[in-house]
């Protein structure tokens, strides 16, 4: 017996790796499951931790939702690298393909603007402000037909649906809850840009010279 | 108000586009009791009013457009108004 047992321990030793290999085998599911979930958790935490980094004060958009004062300054280009970045790591957050393109818009990107635009009215055709700030957009390029389509399809959305999508939107969510008051303020917002959708609508018309 | 103004503003603009001198004329006139601030549209109304050939009333509107341009400066159009929004 001891001559076996010496023998055992004078060659080289397989019987260690090749039972880890077995275990490994044997487990592989758990295994592989544990080091993948690690593996997303690590990810998840460096995302965020790389986001905060670029994260601006949403100070200057709630009071540009409340006052209708363009914004200014560095404010726009710090948030277009926000959004950016926030879209790279989290393409289902479809409501930041709107806010990059403000951002756009205010960095002076009007082409990059609509862009974001249309993404945004692709990722959300039912909401009102999508529709109007494209066609604002396409109005700003002197695309008058597009403009009249997008401002056509904006004032045929319902304010209900605008504040459900705001209510229930993460991206949103940093804006509002910097607001004194939302929903009296949402609901005069709504208002005033369906006044401005048909005001537009009339200038495309004008552009276009379809005078009947 | 001053959104009627807008309007009537614009169908003056068309009716001018459209070789419509009276038309135009009281979409002006309207526009300037709507909005009496807005020089664009006295300055358009003086145009019409001097095509019609009424010299007088032409004048007192163009020097009323020039008046309020010293006074207000250029004022955003509202299509210059009109930007993009978050909500």
């Amino acid at each position: 017996m001891n001559i076996y047992i010496s023998r055992f321990l004078s060659k080289p030793n397989w019987i260690l790796p090749g039972l880890l290999f077995v275990a490994l085998f044997i487990f592989r599911k758990p295994v592989l499951t544990y080091l993948v979930q690690e593996r997303e958790k690590v990810q998840e935490k460096s995302k965020a931790v790389t986001l905060s980094y670029f994260l601006p004060p949403f100070s200057p958009f709630a009071s540009f939702v409340e006052s209708q004062k363009p914004l200014a300054g560095s404010h726009p280009g710090q948030c277009v690298r926000y959004y950016d970045k926030a879209l790279n790591f989290y393409p289902h957050l479809i409501d930041a393909h709107a806010m990059l393109g403000l951002c756009h818009y205010y960095n002076g990107d009007i082409p990059a603007s609509l862009l974001s635009y249309q993404k945004a009215v692709a990722s959300n055709p039912h909401f009102f402000w999508n529709q109007y700030n494209l066609g604002v957009l396409y109005y700003k390029m002197g695309q008058y037909s597009a403009s009249t389509e997008a401002l056509k399809q904006a004032v045929s959305k319902s304010p209900e649906m605008a504040f459900k999508i705001i209510n229930v939107s993460a991206v949103y969510k940093q804006i509002w809850r910097h607001m004194s008051e939302v929903e009296g303020r949402l609901l005069e917002n709504f208002r005033l840009g369906l006044q401005d959708a048909y005001a537009l609508l009339v200038l495309d018309q004008y552009h276009l010279k379809n005078f009947f | 108000m001053e959104d009627n103004a807008f309007y009537y503003y614009y169908s003056g603009l068309a009716s001018l586009e459209l070789q419509q001198p009276k038309e135009a004329s009281y979409f002006f006139q309207q526009c300037v009791k709507s909005d009496p601030e807005d020089a664009d549209a006295f300055y358009q109304l003086g145009l019409v009013l001097k095509q019609a050939g009424n010299e007088s009333l032409a004048g007192k509107a163009l020097q009323k457009a020039a008046a309020l341009r010293v006074v207000h400066g250029q004022r955003p159009s509202k299509e210059e108004k009109i930007i993009p929004r978050i909500f």
